[in-house]
């Protein structure tokens, strides 16, 4: 395993942010140059400092109109996804519709209303919250958003054409709040809601369902076969998708946690909590083994987005409610 | 977002201004049975039945201008005249009390302890009233009975929506300044941590599972936080968020000195973790601008279902609610108690203190040129 990286509260910085980010779960996304994140219904990219010096250190996303956004997130098109591969994308999930837009959130590429909800003795608002891409056999390539109807809706990536909706994929009974995706085999990605119901993926085929405990599952990761789950009560969760039963229960937080990070290419994941605190673990993925490295505190903050950035995505960067700031602890 | 947040946002709001109305109606010695009258009157309106059935209703969150709309109504509900001055002062001590009270509760149902709060309190404000007081329990039965079996994905949701309405909102109040819950910069202070929240352990567990389900091995990280009180449910009140910050402080207070804001020592003050920069006025934006939209064209139902208790005129009563002394230092003591670092209404052209005008820039001041809103109200003093 490699030298783990270590952080320091003393060596913390901040960079001034122009909006404040929205108090939601995810509130942060790094593509290794920006950062983005969420203010009400608008959403601000972030130049990293410490990677390039930019003329224009903040930019508003050039939206169209979509209500309120729930959710930012970079993804990398793979090799002929939109026709831009390689390239970064931004996807914006809001109450009416999914948009994608290009590396500079300046242009438009994509945009899908979002399906009104089936009647329901329940009223709730209308929202797509959860992003993430995926691979299936054959080699498809989709874009994976969820919605507060607890479906996810799967838009296919074909080369020289159009990201185009291919189909809705009937998943949880309540609203989804993540999707992510294993780095290392993209074909395996999970789904969470608000009852805590997590589900794993190969493609467009649901492989294990893991009960929820009526706690909301606010943030996932994958890794090597493992998915690591956060909670709206503090509580980390890993299961093994071999054995597809639960391996490790961290008790990490002493308030509901709102965002993780695994390092793209070190065995490391990063939390951030309502409790003011970040914390660090690092993963043994051979034996199982978690070991926590580092906690740092921003004080009295409701920490809503976290992201592995810098060079060598050495540092943690931070969003916090209402913050001028987003603070980044570096290694 | 949630469609649930209304009637958590008229109530704690309007508890907040019960608490404020008392104390000043107090302070300025106005007749017992007069200040007895009017909060009767706005408590009146407020839980006026079609008005709370209205509040119930599921529906998206009112904008600002729209909420300010409701208690102008509610404050002039009764025969008390409030200056514009003074009932923007008084909506900005209600827009942070509630503020203050969302970002500090330990997990989001404590929400429903808050207005609990509010309710109790308002209660106790209208026994004599038996009209009243019947109105004021149908609403908490009506609050027990709709949240009661929320999940915690519900209530972070009502906590978010609730969030998003008062993002930004950073007016400083030299009562939040005095008492420690909030920085010199707006920023609110948390209070220590001591409970935890229900389904929370104190954190510094990794515990190991195997195949079967079974605990086989337990692994400790060192926890440095003060979360160490494992939660119970705790009869009223319970939660120290939203009872009384503008009574009178009594040596019987009811709650426990641990569980007392008012009371509660002030945290030692902190090394600054997060770069010291002033909450820098944001220009409108979009999303404001949309509000302010939205705001205008709202048909504001809740405002318009309440109507005076008292038509005489002749009874009016008028209530400086922030007075100011001959030396022209307020006397409420929830503003000017420091030289005038915490005026929420800016007179800037007549400040030749550059501190207070680098100050002055920190109000969520708007230039836009869209009128009727609770921007311009803010602004157009400074103009």
């Amino acid at each position: 395993m490699s030298i783990l990286p270590s952080f320091s509260e003393e060596r913390l910085a901040s960079i001034a942010i122009k909006s404040t980010p929205s108090y939601i779960y995810n509130n942060l996304t790094y593509n290794g140059s920006h950062f983005a994140y969420v203010h009400k219904n608008e959403v601000y990219l972030v130049a990293d400092p410490s990677v390039k010096a930019s003329a224009t250190p903040i930019v508003k996303a050039n939206l169209k109109e979509g209500g309120q956004v729930y959710q930012a997130k970079w993804i990398t098109g793979s090799k002929g996804f939109i026709s831009e591969g390689g390239k970064n994308m931004l996807v914006v999930a809001s109450s009416n519709n999914v948009q994608v837009l290009d590396a500079d959130a300046a242009k438009l590429f994509f945009s899908f209303s979002i399906p009104n909800p089936p009647a329901d003795a329940t009223p709730r608002t209308k929202f797509s919250r959860g992003i993430t891409t995926a691979n299936a056999s054959g080699s498809r390539s989709f874009l994976l958003v969820g919605t507060s109807s607890g479906s996810i809706l799967a838009f296919e990536s074909k080369r020289d054409k159009d990201l185009a909706f291919a189909q809705v994929i009937k998943a949880h009974g309540f609203p989804i709040t993540e999707l992510a995706t294993d780095i290392s085999n993209p074909n395996i990605w999970a789904s969470g809601d608000h009852s805590g119901v997590l589900v794993v993926w190969n493609g467009l085929d649901k492989e294990i369902s893991f009960p929820g405990n009526g706690l909301p599952c606010t943030s996932l990761a994958l890794r090597s076969g493992l998915l690591i789950a956060t909670f709206g009560n503090g509580v980390i969760t890993i299961y093994n998708l071999k054995s597809k039963t639960k391996c490790v229960e961290i008790e990490a937080h002493s308030r509901c946690i709102n965002a993780i990070d695994i390092h793209p290419f070190k065995d490391i994941f990063v939390t951030v909590s309502d409790d003011s605190s970040v914390n660090a673990w690092a993963l043994n993925t051979d034996i199982t083994e978690v070991t926590h490295i580092f906690n740092g505190k921003i004080k009295d903050s409701l920490l809503c987005g976290v992201q592995f950035s810098g060079e060598n995505y050495s540092s943690i960067a931070v969003s916090a409610y209402d913050s001028p700031n987003l603070s980044v602890f570096t290694s | 977002m949630s469609l649930f947040g209304m009637p958590f946002l008229v109530v704690n709001m309007g508890g907040e201004m019960s608490y404020i109305l008392e104390q000043r109606l107090q302070a300025q010695a106005i007749s017992n049975d007069k200040s007895k009258k009017v909060l009767s009157d706005v408590l009146k309106s407020m839980f006026n039945t079609k008005f709370i059935q209205e509040l119930f209703r599921p529906q998206e969150l009112y904008s600002h201008s729209s909420t300010r709309g409701i208690f102008d109504k509610l404050a002039h509900s009764s025969i008390m005249r409030l200056s514009e001055s003074s009932m923007d002062k008084l909506y900005d001590l209600m827009t942070m009390g509630f503020k203050y009270q969302l970002v500090c509760v330990t997990y989001p149902q404590e929400i429903m302890g808050v207005t609990m709060n509010h309710l109790e309190s308002m209660r106790l404000m209208v026994v004599d009233s038996p009209e009243v007081l019947a109105m004021l329990d149908a609403t908490i039965d009506m609050f027990k009975s709709k949240y009661d079996s929320f999940s915690q994905a519900e209530w972070n949701e009502v906590r978010q929506t609730l969030l998003r309405f008062y993002q930004d909102k950073k007016v400083k109040v030299s009562l939040f300044l005095q008492e420690k819950l909030q920085t010199s910069t707006g920023w609110i202070v948390f209070p220590p941590e001591d409970l935890l929240p229900p389904a929370t352990e104190v954190p510094g567990k990794i515990k190991y599972y195997n195949e079967m389900g079974v605990l086989t091995r337990t692994t400790n990280f060192k926890y440095t936080g003060t979360a160490k009180t494992k939660y119970v449910p705790l009869p009223p009140p319970r939660t120290h968020l939203g009872l009384n910050l503008y009574a009178k402080r009594v040596t019987n207070a009811p709650s426990s000195s641990s569980s007392s804001t008012a009371t509660a020592q002030a945290p030692a003050a902190p090394k600054p973790t997060v770069t010291a920069t002033p909450s820098v006025a944001p220009p409108l934006s979009q999303s404001q601008k949309e509000e302010i939209g939205t705001g205008a064209q709202e048909l504001n139902l809740l405002a318009y279902l309440i109507t005076p208790n008292s038509a005489n005129e002749k009874e009016s009563l008028k209530v400086d609610l922030f007075r100011a002394d001959v030396s022209g230092a307020d006397t409420s003591g929830f503003y000017e108690a420091v030289p005038v670092v915490e005026t929420i209404t800016l007179d800037v052209e007549h400040q030749t203190n550059p501190l207070l005008e680098s100050l002055a820039k920190n109000f969520n001041i708007s230039s836009s040129s869209q009128e009727s809103d609770l921007l311009d109200l803010l602004d157009s003093t400074s103009k």
